[in-house]
């Protein structure tokens, strides 16, 4: 547990003190500016854009901030062998792992939440009233982002080229929003072949759709309480996979 | 005697290659371990499936499928923004094109001109996008009921019958399509009382607001016009209508003034 929290300390020093991190910083900030500016073409439903465009932004500078940083997180340090310095501390490569994936998605997380404070100051000055729903589509959003930085992990480890990994990764992310539409194809194909094809890769691709509560907050019917306990341990679910797997991954390389 | 040696210091033989990370707080069970490991990944895989399942059970996504969303020229822009994870966002950029499809320069007024011949099909297509967007179907259902040189009142109800079945609950929808039905039949106090309805929720587009007050204003109800037009000059929201908010009013206490 200490040697997890060794590197999940480091893991975010290393990610708060990167440029990279500020510049997505700024753009997010431009984002909210921006969305201001585009949110007033919308007439009365200002307040309805100015919402939708402060969370997609968030959730999308998020997704692609974990990608990038989750693909060349071990790669980058396997190229420059700095991880042999890590390795030979009592450190197992499964809390190095652990580690280094809590210590990033961590980092993306108060991105995320200090984007949610602008964004929701912005939103009051428009008149918005807060309301328990954004913190939930917030948290689904950051769930999403926990299981596409998992994936982005196991695609890197997967494959020995960060550009590879990061299109499977957004292919990935990609097609689990089309997999509610994939199932939906699979019942209409006639060909068993095809319908076997179909439910596999909607069983192995994590269905997006459902983390988007943002989208259907306003329809008449809600999910029951239960539904988003079982979206957390789904969550936790994959993300534990694609963890496993990574750590058999690395587990397999020499240094 | 020493025998001769050219290397009086032999280098000393490597170290043993020791896997890195591999090497320390090791089990001294691996065969047990891996078992172990195999158990927990045997049950996130269990979890994963089941709690699949349990999701899928309790609630089904609210949303139509891709063969029922209106594809015309932006039919590219909003598959992909869907498929990218942002459907609100897709729909709130259909309906700003909307918006702009609609624009007269300033606020749509009853004897606005122009025909908006694919207002109906506009309106479709955020509503298909985002089901649940009440201003797109109340706005649309005005412009196609209401103005002088529209007038298709059946395209109206079409756009409403389905903000109802989407949004069963909402009775502002059935509102509307009794004012539109009365309106036909030119029974103007009926429409008037059901507009009411429709104007009492906070989020009630200006537009409806003006239809309203204009209809006071024809059936001779002048104060309750002149308080409507008022109440929209003191709402933010209705920006849009508040020169024409401020004309009315004028208007309307002149022909006060000279009547009383």
């Amino acid at each position: 547990m200490k040697a997890i929290s060794a590197i999940i300390g480091y893991t975010l020093k290393q990610h708060l003190r990167h440029r990279m991190y500020l510049t997505v910083g700024l753009f997010g900030l431009v984002l909210l500016g921006g969305s201001l500016v585009v949110s007033s073409l919308a007439a009365e439903e200002q307040v309805r854009m100015l919402l939708d465009l402060g969370l997609a932004g968030t959730e999308l500078l998020a997704l692609l901030a974990i990608v990038f940083v989750m693909v060349n997180l071990i790669l980058e340090e396997i190229d420059s062998r700095s991880i042999t310095l890590i390795l030979a501390h009592p450190v197992r490569r499964s809390e190095y792992i652990l580690g280094r994936f809590l210590g990033t998605f961590l980092s993306i997380a108060m991105g995320m939440a200090a984007m949610a404070v602008l964004h929701v100051g912005v939103l009051m000055l428009a008149g918005w009233s807060p309301r328990w729903i954004y913190a939930i589509a917030w948290a689904s959003s950051l769930g999403k982002v926990a299981v596409v930085g998992s994936l982005a992990l196991l695609l890197s480890l997967f494959s020995t080229s960060a550009a590879s990994s990061m299109t499977f990764t957004i292919f990935f992310w990609i097609l689990g929003h089309f997999s509610e539409e994939l199932r939906f194809l699979g019942e209409k194909a006639g060909n068993g072949l095809v319908k076997a094809l179909i439910w596999m890769i909607g069983e192995i691709t994590p269905n997006f759709s459902y983390y988007n509560i943002r989208d259907f907050w306003a329809a008449p019917l809600q999910p029951p309480p239960a539904w988003f306990g079982w979206m957390a341990a789904y969550t936790l679910a994959y993300v534990g996979v694609c963890l496993f797997l990574s750590n058999f991954l690395f587990s397999q390389k020499e240094f | 005697m020493e025998l001769y040696s050219p290397h009086p210091n032999p280098p000393a033989p490597p170290p043993p290659a020791i896997p890195v990370g591999n090497h320390s707080r090791g089990s001294p069970y691996p065969h047990r371990e891996r078992g172990f490991q195999c158990l927990i990944l045997v049950g996130l895989v269990s979890l994963l499936i089941f709690s699949q399942r349990k999701i899928r059970s309790l609630y089904t996504l609210p949303f139509p499928h891709f063969q029922e969303l209106v594809l015309g020229p932006e039919g590219l822009q909003d598959v992909v923004t869907i498929l990218a994870g942002f459907r609100s966002v897709a729909a709130d950029v259909a309906w700003v094109q909307l918006l702009q499809n609609t624009s007269s320069g300033g606020p749509l007024e009853e004897n606005a001109q122009g025909t908006f011949l694919t207002l109906k099909k506009d309106t479709l297509r955020v509503t298909r996008i985002d089901p649940y967007f009440r201003e797109a179907y109340l706005f649309s259902a005005g412009i196609l009921a209401w103005f002088q040189h529209v007038n298709r009142p059946e395209e109206a109800l079409d756009i409403l019958r389905e903000g109802i079945r989407n949004n069963p609950n909402d009775w502002v929808f059935r509102s509307y399509v009794g004012a539109i039905v009365y309106k036909r039949k030119e029974d103007f106090g009926k429409v008037a009382s059901l507009l009411e309805d429709a104007v009492r929720q906070p989020d009630c587009p200006g537009l409806v607001k003006a239809i309203l007050a204009n209809t006071y204003k024809k059936t001779g109800q002048y104060r309750k016009a002149l308080n409507l037009w008022e109440s929209i000059l003191d709402d933010p929201r209705n920006s849009d209508y508040h020169a024409r908010a401020r004309e009315q009013i004028r208007e309307l206490e002149g022909s006060f003034n000279r009547r009383y």
